[in-house]
């Protein structure tokens, strides 16, 4: 209330700063694109707003590591195949050397393919995304395993670490990726340590000294493992695929629930552009209505008529 | 002869009371948009008019009325106090509520948000050095989101305080000038409408400040007492108040602000009077807004309270948590820094543990069963907790904090409500005084015309007198 000035003038100016306020609000609401600006706009409105934009963001995220899973997923899955590729050859290999017409020296050579097998099976074993094994569960900054030809098994495990991390998605599920370790792969263990009939690792040394060796019988058995192994791969695979169904889907859930979130929170927190627009411009006229016509009253006195 | 003599002179008196009317007119006319003035009228009244008992009439003046209406001065007094309650205190909230982000995406929701997301990445990858450095930057984000807000809340308590001051001391000026004028009331002849005027004037702005209750003593002088109780001004005596702080009994809170007070000019405590005008307006704000955010020596504020809650939390986990499962483990190192001597100030000390690195931070939960990533999953999940510790009473961090901006933002909206229909209120009282006792120059001019054809008529009266008398002294000499 400003002194000096009549009860008719602060009337006017305080109705002119009411639509000023409107003004005011319009503007931001249009710059902002944004209909609550600050917490009086709509006080009711708040908690929603920040608890969907908290949502959006924690799935945003969780979609992020989603993402970055499948890429380990299907890391890991391509390795599979390549794994399933090489069995799939030394089982060609182990059928070669128990041939009739297979010779110490033809049988040297398969062993050197072998060999190299085992080498490729070993750098599988180790593949690396983003400066971690993928294949080292909770350790993933060590190599699971070093090729060592001379050594039974033909590798040297660097490490038993299992695989606790797990990953979760925006249902609260949670999975671990890929999954599976190196040794769970391709060194199964029995319970006292020792190699499991299926340790893929310990069945293509074993079949390489076996055809070094022009070993008939130890061909024949290492066979058998060879095939051990391939059924131990084959689950593998069908882990890893189940893993990457699972990631899809979760994603596929977490971008749903982003547009759903995205949604509500544009109804509750977006302004309605035409809207503000037509406000604005409906408070603009009437304050320059009211101006005009405060400066245009031609306020006379019966004082004005005396002579 | 003689009753020729005696009508020139009830003439002659007669110009004089109508100047002094149209003196009042004019006067009128000059101060119509003076504050605090109301129309002053001449009283007239007829003489007696008696030719057989030598009474010949004529008119006099007994003095200037006002027109002013008390019972229309205090309704504006009163809406003036509520105007001045809501406009100050609509101000104050509105820069309160500024420091608050609502949409989510900066200041300490943002930063919050983007705290929990460094949280999730990190639990997907706990070796990760770029997910670890990624925790600590928006550890840091958050810790000067924290700062920033405490940090402005504080400038906003300051600035109270300044305001505080100002308004104590405008008022003090109001009562001294009070104290003057009524010295001057006092030494003045009959009723003067000029000081009348700087009088009511001062004590309208006087009701903006305070709730005050004026008596109109009987020698004219004005008693004003501070919510009726306390006297600010009695005859030509001012009472000045002060403003102190002081901390309230047996605080909890070390170091917590001091609430502010208002004492009387003998020291008594009078702040509780003072809950209307804008200095009431000020108090509320300083006194009870503020330390439900900031704390004060009996609350720690729930600004504080949040922060404190997510820097324990955050730390309980981490030190609870492995870095290295070894043997021997290692165990993790808190994150955040606060300095809990103080409960009030936390959340602006709050800081991140100098010198700490990514490979400090403990994912692993020890279990058992050991969870490589445990306590960076426990940590994300903060963001939507089912864990009871991971929330203030039973709500989120970001809920806590949602929570406040909707209290400040319901209680700004609220003011700017009552601001605009005080304000309102306001003039509707100012209006009705103006109609009731405000000058119109319609009604000045009309008076104006009527004192000067009556003035005219006067002045042809003594002419006519004049002739007749010179006829007759004519007539006289003759014989």
């Amino acid at each position: 209330m400003l002194a000096g000035l009549d009860a008719y003038t602060n009337t006017f100016l305080s109705s002119l700063s009411v639509t000023e306020k409107r003004i005011t609000q319009a503007n931001a609401q249009l710059s902002t694109g944004y209909r609550v600006n600050q917490p009086s706009d709509d006080p009711g409105a708040i908690d929603a707003i920040l608890e969907y934009q908290g949502q959006l963001d924690q799935v945003t995220q969780t979609q992020s590591n989603l993402s970055q899973a499948t890429t380990v997923a299907n890391l890991a899955d391509s390795a599979l195949t390549t794994a399933s590729n090489l069995l799939n050859q030394l089982t060609s290999i182990a059928a070669q050397g128990s041939s009739s017409t297979s010779s110490a020296q033809s049988n040297s050579s398969l062993a050197q393919q072998v060999q190299g097998i085992e080498q490729q099976l070993v750098s599988l074993a180790n593949t690396k995304f983003g400066g971690a094994y993928i294949f080292g569960g909770d350790n993933g900054s060590t190599p699971p395993y070093a090729f060592n030809w001379s050594v039974p098994g033909g590798v040297v495990q660097n490490s038993t670490a299992g695989s606790t991390i797990t990953i979760s998605n925006s249902d609260g599920a949670s999975i671990s990726v890929p999954g599976q370790t190196a040794q769970e792969i391709f060194g199964a263990q029995n319970p006292d340590g020792s190699a499991a009939a299926s340790n893929i690792f310990q069945n293509v040394w074993t079949l390489g000294q076996a055809l070094q060796n022009n070993d008939q019988a130890g061909i024949q058995a290492a066979t058998t493992g060879i095939q051990a192994s391939v059924v131990q791969l084959g689950q593998a695979t069908t882990i890893s695929g189940n893993t990457l169904d699972w990631l899809q889907n979760s994603s596929d859930s977490a971008t749903s629930k982003l547009t759903n979130l995205r949604g509500q929170l544009s109804n509750l927190r977006d302004a309605d552009a035409a809207q503000a627009a037509t406000d604005l411009s409906s408070a603009q006229t009437a304050e320059q209505a009211a101006i005009a016509a405060r400066g245009t009253m031609n306020i006379k006195s019966l004082f004005s008529y005396m002579g | 002869m003689a009753s020729l003599f005696t009508a020139l002179g009830t003439a002659t008196n007669s110009l004089d009371v109508l100047e002094q009317a149209i003196g009042v007119v004019q006067n009128n006319v000059t101060n119509a948009t003076t504050p605090g003035y109301v129309t002053q009228s001449l009283n007239i009244s007829s003489q007696r008019f008696d030719p057989a008992g030598n009474l010949w009439g004529g008119v006099t003046s007994s003095g200037v009325q006002s027109s002013r209406d008390v019972y229309a001065e205090q309704s504006v007094w009163s809406a003036n106090q509520q105007s001045g309650y809501s406009s100050q205190l609509s101000a104050s909230l509105n820069q309160l509520q500024r420091i608050f982000n609502v949409s989510g995406q900066s200041g300490i929701p943002g930063a919050l948000s983007t705290l929990y997301s460094a949280f999730s990445a990190w639990s997907t990858s706990p070796s990760s050095a770029t997910a670890q450095q990624s925790v600590i930057t928006a550890a840091q984000g958050l810790s000067a989101a924290f700062s920033q807000t405490f940090n402005q809340a504080q400038q906003i308590s300051s600035d109270t305080e300044k305001q505080l001051t100002s308004s104590v001391n405008k008022l003090n000026q109001d009562t001294a000038q009070i104290a003057t004028i009524n010295q001057e009331i006092r030494t003045s002849p009959g009723s003067d409408a000029g000081l009348q005027a700087q009088l009511y004037n001062t004590l309208q702005d006087l009701s903006g400040l305070a709730p005050i209750s004026v008596n109109m003593e009987s020698d004219g002088t004005a008693t004003v007492l501070l919510g009726g109780q306390s006297p600010l001004v009695q005859g030509a005596t001012q009472n000045p108040i002060s403003l102190g702080y002081t901390q309230s009994a047996n605080p909890v809170n070390a170091g917590a602000s001091p609430s502010a007070q208002l004492l009387s000019s003998d020291g008594q405590d009078i702040t509780s009077l003072v809950t209307q005008g804008s200095i009431g307006a000020s108090l509320e704000f300083r006194n009870t807004t503020m330390p439900a955010l900031l704390g004060d020596g009996q609350q720690q504020g729930s600004l504080n309270q949040l922060v404190q809650s997510v820097a324990d939390r955050v730390n309980a986990l981490l030190t609870g948590g492995q870095i290295s499962a070894g043997p021997p483990a290692v165990s993790g190192v808190p994150l955040f820094n606060y300095n809990a001597a103080v409960p009030t100030g936390i959340a602006g000390s709050l800081t991140v543990a100098p010198n700490i690195t990514g490979s400090q931070l403990a994912a692993i939960s020890p279990g058992p069963p050991s969870v490589a990533n445990g306590v960076a999953s426990e940590l994300a999940s903060m963001a939507n907790p089912s864990n009871t510790s991971n929330m203030i009473s039973g709500f989120s961090y970001s809920q806590f904090y949602g929570n406040i901006a909707t209290d400040i933002g319901q209680q700004a909206s609220t003011s700017s409500n009552n601001d605009t229909a005080n304000t309102s209120l306001l003039n509707q009282a100012e209006s009705l005084r103006a109609q009731v006792s405000g000058v119109s120059l319609n009604e000045q001019a009309a008076k104006l015309l009527q004192f000067q054809e009556s003035y005219q008529a006067s002045a042809q009266m003594i002419t006519a007198i004049n002739t007749m008398t010179q006829s007759l002294l004519t007539v006289m000499q003759r014989a």
